[in-house]
């Protein structure tokens, strides 16, 4: 919101010396957040009054004129193709360095000396679109005209340009509906400095007789006071050139005198109003009603729309002619030649027209206002400050109708105990009772002094949606005595462990081995997936919670597992990587009933939301990409103390090789798998690449994780090492073969394998395993005749078991 | 004895000069000068020497060991540089690029989120963590947000179908009657975690960004309070002093409410582009928990309040590292993440 400093000034007097900056910055520390502050004299740098001494026509094009002119003592030359140019004429001249908009459209430019047609000009004539000022200075085409100027004077002077603009964050007033005007923010200012608060003009009037004005709310839920008045004697023209000024400079184009004031006083005191012109009120009646389903309504910017059983129209005895709160009807709108209007000053239901405006994507200024909960007597309070501006703009306007006022607001009276104690214990310091009783009389609270405790009236505008309880007085009291004066404390508490989150602890330990050891990145995802996310992994969506009110195709589901979107990352970045090595930690939503509770002591919980830990490994040409991702699975268990074993099992995600799938257990809970992706999932994700992917529960391992470690005692004896290597059958299984190794005898403490290759010449389908196995007791040393005794054991199992050739 | 000591010591000598490679070397210094060697032999006897001579030959031996093993170490220094230059077939380019193990990254959120769980860690707060997927009831009703405010409309929050009353949470802030239900009071906790906004996304909007939230419940927490656990906290994340500002802002969950600045860490407050000239940049919301939401606790109000605050983990991270989209924190491109 746009707040302009002269306008402010109508309602206070500044102290001397207080520059907009110091004044910005007090409301941004007490009350608003103020973003720039705008001097508009900026926006006329470089330009000044210039007399017209001499006209020539452009020898090279037949709407130029060339001219000299004259600003002070220098004569400057410039082309201008403005149809009312004359000598003598004063007009504003932008010179070099100022900044137009070339015919008042597009962007803003800065001006440079220029060759137009092979004559130089230096700089511009201006009309009054080309620099923003009041539009009724210059004619369509011409360029501005100021009689009365003289010649070298500042353009931003003569022109009264002269304000300065404070640009409000319309979020830090949401809760204050009191500061959607000028004279509220004023109001605020007197506090803050302590300021004498002027009185709105308002002047007394008759009312009238000859309009027979009927107002009928019957929807009553959406419309709680609606006051009506008729006026005659109007003549419309447009507004007095300080009025225009005023809004100009926070943004609203004038359009007439009537239309003006309206949107004066919404500018003034934050309450919205409405005109008619009555030769379209049928039967001088207004009907406040719910809109039909599907009905059709013209609004004032000439957009039919179609309506909702849950939207407010005002209507009169035959049809709308107004779409409450938020915009008029075309037919019934104010035209040059009205002469009587009716005023609707009305109290419409906040949530209502928020919706309203939602809906039909109109969000009016009215209707920000309106949503933000008004001051149920801000209506009669507008509805008197129109009628006084209308008198003062058309001497000749009567009101013709009595003031009708249908009120079913119930008046509430708030009084609030504020304890002192209380106070200066939120504050954290101590304020002495008479700044508390100014600062609040300064906020127009009533207060009444009852020693210890006062007794707290909010004043009418401060009442809905905001002053309520003693925490808001407290608000009040510190924010004007200022946040800034309050003496920093430090806040006693026990002297406490905080409780350890296991959950991080895993997570870091997991997350820094991976990253830091295992050579693998950590990625984020969205929660959200797409159909083309799931499918590829054969996942139904009917699996998937929906969003609601989802923004794109890609974003519909709640992910299911964290591969849906880690391929995706596989997929983007196959573009500029061979090698890829990525996990991420995060929750997975399924439809089952999870952990959390919806609401506090009942038995209804939102859905699972499990944290899962997943990764994927790419290496193009690793054929044994699988064994990598198994041992980086391994490492992490390992170094975490999971007691793990793996299953063979034929529960492989379709997305998975059958083949190359293996269940990591503990006990008997699944705490997850590695597996090799399908290979037509790798191509169709663009992976030049065999793709290994491993899945935890990140729940369990938490469960699982132990700190435990124990010392063992190292070896007093010297053990034996004998290395094998053997020729066995490609299907012949590395796990079989060790176990059978290891239960040869209670002194094999270890068998390990340390090479492993396929050759044709070794023969087809035959695989060669070389491997260590290590031999000690604990309470002796071995004799080599033992040693070779057990070798000789092992090699006759390897040859009639697994059918070895032993080389 | 101490002839024999001589003798040896000039018979080794003579040997070792005349050795020629390490090989050569290793033998002699086996003979002469290891555990079964020659020297240990006869100061194994020194043991049962009496009287005087036992000192004087200890010394004697010892004195001649440290010789003997001085001038080894000479010579196996000299050799070493011989071996170097008899072997050119190894010449390896030392300018060649090591042999780097690979890393892999952590995603700077993770970076940064725990860097700020351990400045709270330190000023004895807990770490909690709890639902993305929420109820109504704990990311509004409970928080003094009535169904009729703005921040619960489905252009603010994503909703979930066939679901009523179930929603992608907003803030963090869901997690504090959630947090006041579990552990009561007094409390200090912090919640850092993925939350979600129903807006369209661009260079500075997404619909998925990180927030951490902090809640402190005892006696007669203030204003003042506030402004220094904020003072002391940024201290520790910005690791200097940094000037803080409290201006009224608007959250329903705490009464009063602030804004909270921060001295422009780009100009110090001098103004930048940063700061859009003013020298500030707006940080952290917060406030003294509003009287509701301790009652929505099971709390009461007239024992206990407190303060909570809230910032966005993604802005501090791109202002760290000077990242200029937000949408790159989900994007998994590992250009990005690679650069952690």
């Amino acid at each position: 919101m746009k707040i302009s400093l002269n306008w402010l000034k109508e309602y206070i007097d500044l102290p001397k010396g207080v520059t907009p900056q110091e004044l910005a910055l007090k409301l941004t520390m007490a009350t608003v957040e103020v973003e720039e502050v705008i001097e508009q004299r900026a926006a006329f740098a470089n330009m000044v009054v210039a007399e017209i001494m001499e006209i020539v026509d452009h020898p090279q094009a037949d709407r130029l004129k060339v001219c000299k002119v004259k600003a002070g003592k220098e004569i400057y030359q410039v082309v201008c193709g403005g149809n009312n140019v004359y000598k003598g004429m004063k007009g504003v001249l932008a010179l070099p360095g100022a900044t137009v908009k070339w015919h008042g459209q597009g962007e803003p430019v800065k001006l440079e000396k220029a060759t137009i047609r092979g004559i130089e000009s230096f700089g511009m004539l201006c009309g009054a679109q080309e620099i923003g000022a009041g539009y009724e200075l210059s004619p369509a085409g011409g360029v501005i005209d100021l009689p009365g100027a003289k010649a070298g004077q500042s353009a931003a002077d003569i022109l009264g340009q002269n304000d300065v603009i404070f640009d409000v964050d319309n979020k830090s007033i949401t809760h204050r509906p009191d500061l959607w005007g000028h004279y509220g923010i004023a109001r605020e200012v007197a506090a803050i400095y302590g300021l004498k608060f002027k009185d709105l003009k308002l002047a007394k009037f008759k009312e009238g007789n000859a309009v027979d004005l009927k107002i009928n709310i019957e929807d009553t839920q959406n419309c709680s006071r609606y006051l009506g008045l008729a006026m005659s004697g109007i003549v419309i023209e447009p507004s007095p050139v300080w009025m225009q000024r005023l809004l100009i400079a926070v943004g609203t184009r004038p359009i007439n005198n009537l239309v003006d004031i309206t949107n004066f006083v919404m500018l003034e005191l934050g309450r919205p109003s409405h005109a008619f012109d009555r030769r379209d009120v049928t039967g001088d009646a207004i009907i406040v009603r719910r809109a039909a389903k599907g009905e059709k309504f013209t609004t004032l910017d000439g957009q039919e729309r179609s309506l909702t059983e849950q939207m407010c129209l005002v209507c009169d005895a035959a049809r709308p002619v107004d779409l409450a709160g938020i915009m008029g009807g075309q037919n019934s709108e104010i035209k040059n030649d009205t002469t009587q209007i009716i005023l609707e000053l009305a109290n419409f239901n906040p949530v209502n027209i928020r919706k309203t405006a939602q809906q039909l994507n109109l969000r009016t200024e009215a209707a920000t206002r309106f949503e933000k909960s008004l001051a149920p007597d801000l209506a009669e309070l507008g509805l008197k400050r129109i009628v006084t501006l209308i008198q003062q703009l058309i001497p000749e306007a009567k009101v013709a109708s009595k003031m009708v006022d249908v009120n079913l607001d119930k008046q509430e009276d708030r009084l609030i105990e504020l304890n002192l104690e209380f106070l200066n214990k939120r504050v954290g310091q101590d304020i002495p009772k008479k700044e508390v009783v100014a600062i609040l009389e300064r906020l127009l609270f009533l207060v009444k002094d009852k020693g210890e405790t006062l007794l707290v009236t909010p004043p009418s505008f401060r009442v809905a949606k905001d002053i309520s309880i003693p925490e808001d007085l407290v608000e009040e009291v510190a924010r004007i005595y200022g946040y800034d004066n309050i003496s920093p404390r430090l806040p006693r508490a026990d002297l406490l462990l905080p409780e350890d989150n296991i959950n991080l602890l895993v997570a870091k330990k997991t997350k820094d081995l991976l990253a830091q050891a295992l050579g693998s990145t950590e990625v984020y995802n969205y929660s959200f997936v797409g159909p083309a996310a799931a499918s590829p992994l054969g996942l139904k969506l009917t699996d998937h919670y929906e969003v609601a009110n989802f923004l794109t195709e890609e974003q519909r589901y709640l992910r299911t597992s964290l591969f849906e979107n880690l391929f995706k990352n596989l997929q983007s970045n196959s573009r500029f990587y061979q090698t890829i090595n990525i996990f991420e930690l995060g929750r997975v939503y399924t439809k089952h009933e999870g952990g959390f509770a919806a609401q506090p002591s009942q038995k209804s919980f939102l859905g699972k939301q499990e944290q899962m830990l997943a990764g994927l490994v790419a290496e193009a040409r690793n054929q044994k990409v699988f064994l990598k991702a198994k041992g980086m699975v391994e490492t992490s268990l390992d170094y975490l103390e999971v007691d793990y074993n793996y299953h063979v099992s034929d529960k492989a995600p379709a997305y998975v090789k059958s083949d190359r799938y293996l269940e990591i257990k503990v006990a008997d809970q699944v705490l997850g798998w590695v597996g090799e992706l399908q290979d037509n999932l790798c191509q169709q994700l663009d992976a030049h690449s065999q793709v290994a992917v491993w899945e935890l529960h990140f729940e369990l391992l938490v469960k699982f994780f132990q700190d435990n470690k124990k010392y063992h005692a190292l070896p007093k004896y010297p053990g034996m090492a004998y290395d094998f290597s053997v020729l066995v059958d490609e299907q012949a299984n590395w796990a079989k073969i060790r176990q059978a190794v290891l239960e040869a005898s209670p002194l094999i403490k270890k068998v390990e394998l340390f090479d492993t290759f396929t050759l044709e010449k070794l023969g087809p389908d035959k695989t060669s395993l070389a491997f260590h196995v290590y031999l000690a007791d604990e309470s002796r040393t071995l004799t080599s005749a033992e040693g070779d005794g057990l070798r000789d054991k092992i090699i006759d199992l390897l040859k009639h078991k697994f059918k070895a050739e032993v080389r | 004895m101490e002839l024999d000591l001589k003798k040896l010591k000039d018979q080794a000598m003579a040997e070792f000069k005349k050795s020629k490679t390490l090989a050569d070397l290793d033998k002699l210094e086996t003979k002469y000068l290891g555990r079964k060697g020659e020297l240990s032999a006869i100061l194994r006897k020194v043991k049962d020497l009496t009287g005087e001579a036992k000192p004087k030959i200890g010394q004697l031996a010892n004195q001649i060991k440290l010789e003997l093993e001085k001038i080894v170490a000479e010579l196996r220094h000299e050799f070493g540089h011989l071996a170097d230059k008899a072997k050119p077939a190894h010449y390896l380019d030392i300018t060649l690029p090591g042999q780097k193990p690979a890393l892999g990254h952590l995603h700077p959120i993770t970076i940064i989120t725990r860097q700020l769980e351990e400045v709270f860690v330190k000023m004895g707060f807990m770490v909690l963590e709890g639902p993305e997927l929420e109820s109504e009831y704990y990311n509004f009703e409970s928080l003094n947000i009535p169904a009729t405010h703005p921040a619960r409309d489905i252009q603010d929050t994503f909703y979930i179908k066939d679901q009523p009353g179930w929603l992608l949470r907003t803030q963090t802030s869901n997690q504090q009657v959630r947090t006041m239900e579990k552990y009561g009071a007094p409390l200090r906790a912090i919640f850092p975690g993925r939350v979600f906004r129903c807006e369209a996304t661009d260079v500075r909007h997404e619909t998925t960004f990180y927030q951490l939230e902090g809640l402190m419940i005892d006696k007669d927490i203030s204003i003042a309070h506030l402004v220094t656990a904020l003072k002391v906290m940024l201290k520790g994340i910005f690791k200097k002093d940094v000037k803080v500002r409290l201006r009224p802002g608007y959250f329903p969950f705490v009464e009063p409410g602030f804004e909270v600045d921060v001295s422009c860490l780009l100009c110090d407050g001098e103004g930048c582009g940063l700061c859009k000239k003013t020298g500030w940049v707006e940080m952290i919301g917060a406030g003294l928990v509003h009287p509701k939401v301790l009652q929505a606790g099971g709390l009461d109000p007239k024992i206990w309040s407190g303060f909570a605050f809230g910032m966005g983990i993604n802005r501090l991270v791109m202002l760290k590292y000077g990242i200029d989209d937000i949408r790159l924190f989900m994007s998994g491109d590992l250009r990005f993440l690679e650069q952690f």
